[in-house]
């Protein structure tokens, strides 16, 4: 599946588009898609692809422009080198968190972070159970 | 001065997804106060509050409904109904003429309440993009009015517990003067979230629930009231210059006569005596009418022990001896504290207890409480024909303390 057609169906799951009107040199304005909805996009995009997008997001003319976009996105994450001794780096995230006396993670990154491990979900339901 | 009529009602609240439903609950006594089910109202204290009848997949896509907090569904359901009432054809003129009040006390919480979830419960960076528009408070107001192109002013107040009030007594001012012929004035609040509940809850503010029966757990001026039950909702009346309606051949439900909005600045939560009686007294001075000459009054009533004998007291020093002959009731008893919606949603509660010759009664008032000696309607709706006036009272945190007045038509 290319980069285009994750995005394509990401836009027909969301935003309820017939398929056929989205092709690679699909103006956004023909289907659309504003500002707020590119940001919205943008949003599930950075999910789905495990990127993180500019601060400012390039004004996109088709849908083509979103997916290039992206394409470029990707390969500059995978052309970042992997650091050679992570221990080494974690540490001063790892010494923050020992200062502030929290058990959290100490392995706080840019990367997207799935949901609440259960752990930390049970965690706050016995919590909850005390209080009561 | 023009002359002020109501020509369209709406309204979302605990009891009735529309004004006449629920008037007609209320008329019957019945509390919509329940005890909350959601896996997350178990880390609450008090889990009693009044949901209002309310789903909002009929109404919205599901593409909409990302961009729009459960206040602002409240409010432009509240809204719709509203325009349609008062049956109103729009012209471009009409529609750059006419603006939106707004009040809200909390805004856009449930959005607010998720994106803190999201951050500090998940430890996730991943805050839904709309947060900001979602959450802000003037967010139900706006697109009230870009649902119904409306580009005349759009306001949004927040003076907590009066923020309804407020909105309507500031469109009434401006329809008064002249300034539009038309205006949506109403507010909303959906408060009914664990961030806003625990807050509440801390406040020790909220009624404990009744063992026998939750649902009568806000018993206002009663001996043995604990306290106040949080409802969500929302309700907006179309206001409109009085000849206008009629030319137009519009029904009116009622006049709004009178507004009387004062801001006590004597403590951040505290009710005032003087505060109070001094918006009842401006209420009436605007209106030009006597005191003897109201023949009810929908109270703030909140169920808690401070509200109710000072409003009690603020009746007594503005009324005098016409105070003791004076029906007051509060309908919090059965649709709880609606916050920044509460003032319009009682402002509708009073425009039908006119129309309908009926005063919607005080439940739960079962043990008299000596410092709250007025007549409270109580347990049951009473007949009152011949009821020309009739006021709403909304004080809020903060201090500003509003009365509006309403006349028969």
């Amino acid at each position: 599946m290319t980069t285009f057609d994750r995005i394509r169906a990401m836009i027909i799951r969301d935003f309820e588009l017939p398929p056929e009107r989205l092709q690679r040199d699909t103006l956004l304005e023909e289907i659309e898609l504003d500002s707020l909805a590119i940001t919205e996009l943008v949003f599930e995009i950075e999910d789905e692809f495990k990127i993180t997008a500019e601060n400012t997001i390039p004004r996109f003319k088709t849908l083509g422009d979103i997916a290039d976009y992206v394409a470029r996105l990707v390969a500059e994450r995978d052309a970042k080198p992997v650091p050679q001794r992570p221990a080494a780096k974690a540490k001063p995230a790892a010494k923050r968190a020992a200062a502030k006396a929290k058990p959290a993670s100490a392995t706080k990154g840019r990367a997207p972070k799935p949901a609440a491990s259960p752990g930390k979900r049970k965690r706050s339901s016995a919590r909850g159970a005390r209080a009561r | 001065m023009k002359r002020v009529a109501v020509t369209g009602l709406g309204l979302v609240a605990p009891g009735g997804d529309n004004p006449k439903a629920f008037f007609a609950s209320l008329a019957a006594g019945r509390s919509s106060i329940g005890v909350l089910d959601e896996d997350w109202t178990e880390r609450l204290g008090t889990r009693i509050a009044a949901r209002a009848p309310f789903d909002a997949s009929v109404h919205f896509k599901a593409q909409q409904l990302r961009m729009l907090d459960r206040v602002s569904q409240l409010g432009l359901v509240a809204a719709k109904q509203a325009i349609a009432s008062a049956r109103i054809e729009w012209t471009d003129e009409a529609r750059a003429s006419t603006g939106v009040f707004f009040g809200t006390g909390m805004g856009g919480s449930t959005t607010t309440d998720e994106g803190y979830a999201t951050l500090y419960r998940d430890g996730s960076d991943r805050i839904k993009p709309f947060t900001v528009l979602t959450a802000m408070n003037n967010a139900a107001g706006a697109w009230i009015g870009l649902e119904h192109g409306l580009t005349g002013p759009n306001l949004t107040y927040s003076t907590a517990c009066s923020s309804s009030a407020v909105a309507v007594g500031e469109a009434w001012l401006r329809v008064r003067a002249g300034a539009a012929p038309l205006a949506l004035a109403g507010g909303a609040e959906a408060p009914l979230t664990l961030g806003t509940l625990k807050a509440w809850e801390a406040l020790k503010t909220l009624a404990t629930e009744d063992p026998s029966d939750p649902a009568a757990s806000c018993k206002p001026f009663a001996r043995d009231r604990t306290g106040l039950v949080l409802g969500e909702g929302a309700a907006v009346v179309v206001l409109e210059e009085r000849e206008h309606a009629r030319r137009r051949g519009a029904e009116i439900f009622c006049e709004i006569v009178g507004y009387g909005l004062v801001t006590d600045s004597a403590h951040i939560a505290r009710p005032s005596i003087d505060g109070q009686a001094r918006a009842f007294a401006l209420a009436l001075e605007s209106a030009r009418v006597a005191p003897d000459e109201v023949g009810y009054i929908n109270a703030h009533g909140t169920g808690t022990a401070a509200n109710d004998a000072v409003e009690t007291a603020a009746i007594k020093r503005a009324f005098g001896a016409h105070a003791k002959k004076l029906p007051v009731s509060s309908t919090k008893s059965m649709h709880g504290h609606l916050l920044g919606a509460a003032g319009a949603v009682e402002l509708v509660v009073t425009i039908l207890a006119l129309r309908t010759a009926t005063l919607p009664p005080t439940m739960n008032l079962r043990v008299p409480d000596p410092e709250c000696d007025l007549d409270y309607v109580p347990n049951a709706a009473r007949e009152a024909r011949g009821v020309e006036l009739a006021l709403t009272s909304s004080f809020a945190f903060g201090g500003t303390n509003v009365v509006l007045a309403c006349r028969r038509v």
